[in-house]
């Protein structure tokens, strides 16, 4: 969308015009659900409240002040938005259960898995992918955001740090940090996955239950 | 170097975000560090399985149920009358001359009936001024710090002093108010007018419209812009009315001006239909038969609302189209979310009126 046009359909939708809205927000849809879904680990919640945060935009673009792009403000309304959702999931203890459903959801659309990879690799891909998911979904709300933003969805110092409102330093020492705290978590979960299988060798057979 | 600083450059090095120094400081690092180079193992591993993560594509008919849901968010607002008038601001733009015409209505009403007559009006106006005109586009904050501002102690206008006698403290304010506003269409601007500026009538600034016309058609939109803005509203303000008394003067006058003739008057009607299928060819044919715009329509399956706005001397006809096609069962009418509307308010031309069709349909 050219500057002029944007700065346009900004002034019309200011006014009340969903149609231009409409317009704005049609090229952020799929980062804002992306984040979404990343960060609250279900579809079903992605899209609630991804669209939640089309219709915050919606009812306070009186508030754009047009210092960042606007699809950089609605990601900002994004992440902030599922930021305070997974506060609010802390406070009713619901995260096993979001757990629970982030595993037997599987992360891996069957598209993804290409036709040319072997059905072991296939399998092996989509372990890995629960795995570090999983991970991701242990971390604090700050790490999960920074990854989610870098690593799953690929955007770049620069948008990050306009997004979340931080330095451009902070956002690299905090993706550092970030990166080795999932890694922390890779590692702890291998290691209890491996200490039970040792278990459920010792009781001599797969009876073992958690 | 520390192991601390080796973190960073290596989570860098993935991103390609280092410099050829970096780089050579990083392997040397790494040369002597064992536990960063199984750091660096362990973390290349993570990031090639997050570079397997597959990207999420978005849910089928995700954009038409968020366009529906945002369209049911802006059938809502509209029932607050207030919101309503938002949407018709562009449309005002159109009707100025109504509005120019409206204010010379009124400052002949004033001059005729004299100033118990523009006090009770000042009067009502001080109490919509907070909760329609401000409301609709500022911010709580903002709204706060506004109304503070509409409701200034008379004093603040008194400096010029004036014929006082047999007047109450409060009718002075309003008084002298005028009469610098006469001034000021006269070009002779005074400090106190800008502090009078959210007490401005209607009655006296349409002499200075004549005068010049061309401006007032950006001063409304002037006014829209710098109300959102996300600066401190009471410096804003105070900054305008310091290069422009006269024109936020100006601005203020028309704007209130506006409110009165664009979005004065609504009908709220319960309409029972047979089939719903039709109903929304048949409002939109009913609209173009009496120079009616529909403004929003929010039908799921057998209920809704379609909002439309027409002049005010096509509503009965455009009713009497309606209950061609289903039956009115409940009719409620209203002026800027006040019942019973005032005589002051309809001494100004109503021109149009906007209505809003509850529909429910019989047929399951």
């Amino acid at each position: 969308m050219q500057a002029n046009n944007q700065q346009a359909q900004i002034q019309r939708a200011k006014n009340g015009d969903l149609y231009a809205f409409e317009a704005l927000i049609k090229e952020s849809e799929s980062l804002v659900y992306a984040i979404a879904y990343r960060m609250l680990a279900n579809p079903e919640d992605a899209k609630d409240i991804s669209q939640e945060v089309f219709i915050k935009a919606y009812k306070n673009i009186h508030k754009f002040d047009e210092k960042s792009t606007f699809s950089t403000w609605i990601y900002r309304i994004a992440v902030n938005t599922c930021i305070d959702e997974l506060r609010k999931r802390k406070q009713k203890q619901t995260v096993s259960i979001e757990e629970e459903q982030q595993t037997q959801d599987g992360f891996v659309p069957k598209q993804f898995v290409s036709q040319e990879l072997s059905p072991e690799d296939a399998y092996l891909i989509l372990e890995r992918n629960r795995e570090v998911m999983r991970a991701i979904h242990a971390l604090s709300e700050e790490h999960k955001t920074i990854i989610t933003l870098r690593d799953l969805n690929g955007l770049s110092y620069t948008e990050i740090s306009e997004i979340t409102n931080l330095s451009l330093g902070t956002v690299k020492s905090r993706l550092a940090r970030a990166r080795t705290q999932l890694k922390n978590e890779i590692l702890k979960n291998r290691e209890q996955t491996h200490n039970i299988s040792r278990l459920t060798n010792q009781k001599g057979g797969s009876t073992y239950e958690m | 170097m520390k192991c601390e600083d080796a973190r960073i450059l290596m989570s860098l090095r993935f991103d390609n975000a280092l410099s050829d120094t970096e780089q050579i400081q990083l392997t040397e690092h790494l040369e002597h560090c064992k536990d960063c180079r199984e750091e660096w193992l362990h973390l290349e591993d993570v990031m090639q399985m997050l570079s397997q993560v597959p990207p999420v594509v978005l849910p089928e008919n995700y954009h038409e149920e968020l366009m529906k849901k945002l369209h049911e968010e802006q059938a809502k607002e509209k029932v607050i009358p207030f919101s309503v008038e938002k949407q018709h601001k562009k449309m005002s733009q159109k009707h100025l001359g109504a509005i120019v015409a409206a204010a010379v209505v009124l400052l002949a009403v004033t001059s005729n009936y004299g100033f118990d007559r523009l006090l009770h009006l000042h009067d009502e106006k001080k109490e919509l001024l907070p909760s329609s005109a401000m409301e609709k586009i500022a911010e709580p904050s903002e709204a706060d710090s506004f109304s503070a501002q509409s409701q200034l102690p008379p004093t603040a206008t008194l400096a010029e002093g004036d014929t006082l006698e047999g007047l109450t403290q409060e009718s002075n304010s309003e008084r002298s108010t005028a009469k610098e506003e006469y001034q000021a269409a006269a070009n002779v601007p005074t400090d106190s007018l800008a502090k009078a500026v959210p007490s401005v009538e209607s009655a006296p600034p349409p002499a200075t419209q004549d005068k010049e016309s061309p401006p007032t058609e950006d001063t409304p939109k002037e006014k829209e812009e710098e109300i959102p803005s996300t600066k401190d509203s009471s410096a804003d303000t105070a900054d305008t009315s310091e290069h422009s008394p006269l024109s936020l003067a100006r601005t203020a006058t028309i704007m209130e001006a506006q409110e009165k003739t664009t979005a004065d008057h609504y009908i709220d009607l319960s309409l029972l239909v047979s089939a719903e299928d039709n109903l929304q060819s048949s409002v939109n044919d009913f609209c173009a038969k009496h120079q009616g715009i529909l403004l929003d329509s929010n039908i799921d399956s057998a209920e809704g609302m379609i909002t439309v706005e027409l002049p005010s001397e096509n509503v009965s006809a455009f009713l009497q189209s309606l209950s061609t096609i289903g039956t009115i069962t409940e009719q409620q009418e209203s002026s800027m979310g006040v019942e019973n509307n005032t005589n002051e308010a309809s001494a100004l031309p109503a021109s149009t009126t906007t209505i809003r069709i509850h529909f429910s349909s019989s047929k399951p």
